[in-house]
């Protein structure tokens, strides 16, 4: 039984190298044309390249999005891209316009091509299109059931990719130009403007109808911690996380979690599902739900109201190096922390543990009663080693 | 020659078009169509005589309802209609694998962007591409001047731009505990009204009428295949109206005081280009 692919998001080399680190097993990134994140900060072909190595050297693998729908001016160039991504070594290219099989066919035909869900590909005759035309992998509708899902994998006995986590489109992927037609930028060509998480008055054929709770589509997020064992039962091939503009501490947190999640399952232990979603709720802070695995989603799983999205000060810094003579962690800040707080550790080879700070030095190793500034260095006592890109969060006060 | 397609307000209005010069009629199909009025059943579309009809089979398609859509294609086939205009590649698969003699209009709504992909649709046998709504008017020309297929432009009609799984006025109506009195309401962003409608457990957003009517001489003179005109939410006898007008322009009469007198002047894309990069 191949064991399941528990697949990244990375909108930068960094976000790439924290998601390698804290287990994924492949990533997909963007290069600078092509992809449906125009205005994230993506990848030229030089760090695609460094990319491809990277992950290469830990065994493992890399897809690029080249999932934007073409118009008549955007082809121009597509075919050097395609060629220089097969010349990075990227694994395969996650594509929705048909006009990147066709050129990609002609110029990398040894190159694997994913079907993007921005094609919503929602059941198995249209998976066995796709099949037919070589492709290996489908990225599939969010808006699949658990037997939808199962008789895909079934009857077009292609790998299956669904997403477990992240942002949801309100939408069938790919059928929404609400952001072409409010603000102008084309959404399925990378600008999507996020119209689906706008309040709105309603009207009927002459009056407004709202009364202070504005009209809204907008929807909770994706979160699919409790049903990953039922998804692995059902032979899907990839799970894949939702999110390349994220943070490094949010992808840390994530990928750390699911890689949990996951190897439980293979090692037949029981994890605690409840304290998972806490810290997956923790650091979104956005509310996340199954969506449409069990049923088809209604009220409970859209936003109304005004949504607590404060910014999240959970992190606390990221480590960097630990003193072994004076037992001391070395900190870059990220958050406020001050002596005295109780905070949390884990990491890539760390188990979670929590301690109370004793004493904060400054890099001169004077005693400083906060740290307040982004990114100051700051020395911190703990009896534990630590390990350089462990994560240090606030303690939550149902920690488990 | 550039042909005029309708999609009629319902069958009564129907009698009344096709007594018109229309080249052919789309309707709905019951359960599997969105964005159309008129939608038929299998019966009602054997009945229909001596005109041209297409079928729009424009619903996303789920595993079970796949074997009803293999049903409805093989009708369809048998009845022998003028083309069925499909969203959902199963449609393909499907007519492929049974062999049918479907005439195919490629309609994935938002994708149908470049003639580069619309050679890729040819070669699939495909003939037909209804070219997406966020185009300019020189990408149409351009399209239709670089690619083998015959080419649908909608010209008249609300435009679709949002369409969801989600019942999302049911689900507003019943977090704010309170009736929802139709289908049908309005949203509003600026001076704009989209209408916002479900249907079929799902919800669609439009955008306001679009009206190429001025736009018809440069396409006609381009040799577009097809100029689709929809009457989704319109009166019959307005939407009647409208069609002569179109049946007009297209015979190269002066339009232009016509078109001063038409309630919607929506003219989308056709001028404006859409940007994607913020940042160059």
């Amino acid at each position: 039984m191949k064991k399941v692919e528990l697949l990244a998001p990375a909108g930068d080399f960094e976000r790439l190298r924290f998601a390698i680190l804290y287990g994924a097993d492949a990533v997909y990134i963007g290069g600078q044309n092509y992809s449906l994140r125009a205005n994230s900060t993506n990848f030229s072909i030089k760090e695609i390249e460094e990319a491809c190595k990277y992950v290469h050297d830990r065994n493992k693998k890399i897809y690029v999005a080249v999932n934007i729908v073409f118009h008549n001016e955007d082809v121009g160039g597509l075919e050097n891209y395609l060629i220089d991504l097969y010349k990075c070594k990227v694994d395969a290219i996650i594509v929705s316009d048909p006009v990147v099989i066709s050129i990609a066919r002609k110029v990398i035909p040894k190159m694997e091509i994913h079907i993007s869900t921005q094609q919503s590909t929602m059941n198995y005759e249209s998976a066995n299109f796709w099949k037919n035309e070589g492709v290996t992998r489908i990225v599939l509708a969010r808006e699949l059931n658990k037997d939808d899902i199962k008789m895909i994998v079934e009857k077009s006995g292609l790998e299956v990719e669904t997403f477990i986590h992240g942002a949801m489109c309100v939408s069938y992927s790919g059928r929404c130009v609400l952001s072409n037609y409010f603000t102008n930028r084309d959404s399925n060509r990378g600008g999507c403007s996020q119209i689906c998480r706008w309040n709105f008055d309603l009207y009927n054929e002459t009056e407004k109808i709202n009364d202070s709770t504005c009209f809204s589509i907008a929807v909770k997020d994706l979160n699919m911690c409790s049903k990953i064992n039922e998804l692995i039962d059902i032979g899907v091939s990839s799970l894949k996380i939702e999110g390349r503009m994220r943070s490094i501490y949010y992808i840390s947190n994530v990928i750390n979690i699911y890689r949990k999640i996951i190897d439980s399952y293979y090692n037949n232990i029981n994890i605690d599902i409840d304290s998972c979603n806490y810290e997956l709720f923790r650091c979104a802070n956005r509310d996340a739900v199954v969506q449409y695995f069990d049923k088809k989603p209604g009220v409970e799983e859209q936003y109304y109201l005004d949504r607590d999205e404060v910014s999240n000060k959970d992190f606390l810094g990221l480590v960097i190096d630990y003193d072994d003579l004076n037992k001391e962690i070395i900190v870059e800040q990220r958050n406020y922390f001050k002596a005295g707080d109780f905070i949390t550790i884990f990491g890539p080879n760390t188990s979670k543990f929590s301690f109370k700070v004793e004493y904060i030095k400054d890099e001169d190793k004077n005693i400083i009663d906060v740290a307040r500034h982004p990114q100051q260095v700051v020395r911190i006592p703990c009896n534990k080693r630590v390990y350089k890109d462990d994560i240090i969060r606030v303690k939550f006060t149902i920690d488990i | 020659m550039t042909k005029i397609l309708v999609s009629p307000v319902n069958l009564q209005n129907f009698d009344n078009l096709k007594e018109k010069n229309i080249d052919g009629f789309i309707f709905g199909i019951k359960d599997y169509s969105v964005f159309f009025n008129c939608e038929l059943n299998v019966e009602q579309i054997k009945n229909i005589k001596d005109k041209n009809i297409y079928i729009a089979i424009n619903k996303m398609i789920y595993n079970k309802d796949i074997d009803n859509i293999k049903d409805i294609l093989i009708e369809l086939d048998s009845i022998g209609v003028s083309g069925v205009i499909f969203e959902d590649l199963s449609i393909l698969n499907i007519v492929n694998e049974l062999k049918l003699n479907i005439n195919l209009i490629y309609n994935q709504i938002h994708f149908a962007t470049n003639y580069y992909s619309m050679d890729f649709w040819y070669n699939k046998g495909i003939k037909n591409v209804f070219l997406s709504t966020e185009l300019m008017l020189n990408d149409y020309i351009n399209i239709k001047n670089n690619c083998s297929m015959s080419t649908f432009v909608y010209i008249y009609g609300y435009i679709p731009i949002f369409y969801s799984s989600r019942q999302l006025l049911t689900n507003y109506f019943k977090f704010t505990n309170k009736k929802k009195e139709n289908d049908c309401y309005f949203i509003k962003n600026k001076d704009n009204k989209y209408l916002i409608y479900e249907k079929n457990d799902e919800t669609i957003i439009y955008d306001d009428v679009i009206n190429g009517l001025v736009e018809v001489k440069d396409l006609v003179n381009n040799n577009i295949d097809f100029l689709v005109l929809n009457g989704l939410n319109h009166e019959e006898k307005e939407f009647s109206d409208v069609v002569d007008i179109y049946i007009k322009a297209i015979n190269g009469e002066d339009i232009s005081n016509m078109y001063n007198n038409m309630k919607f002047k929506n003219k989308g894309f056709l001028y404006k280009k859409s940007i994607y990069k913020v940042k160059l």
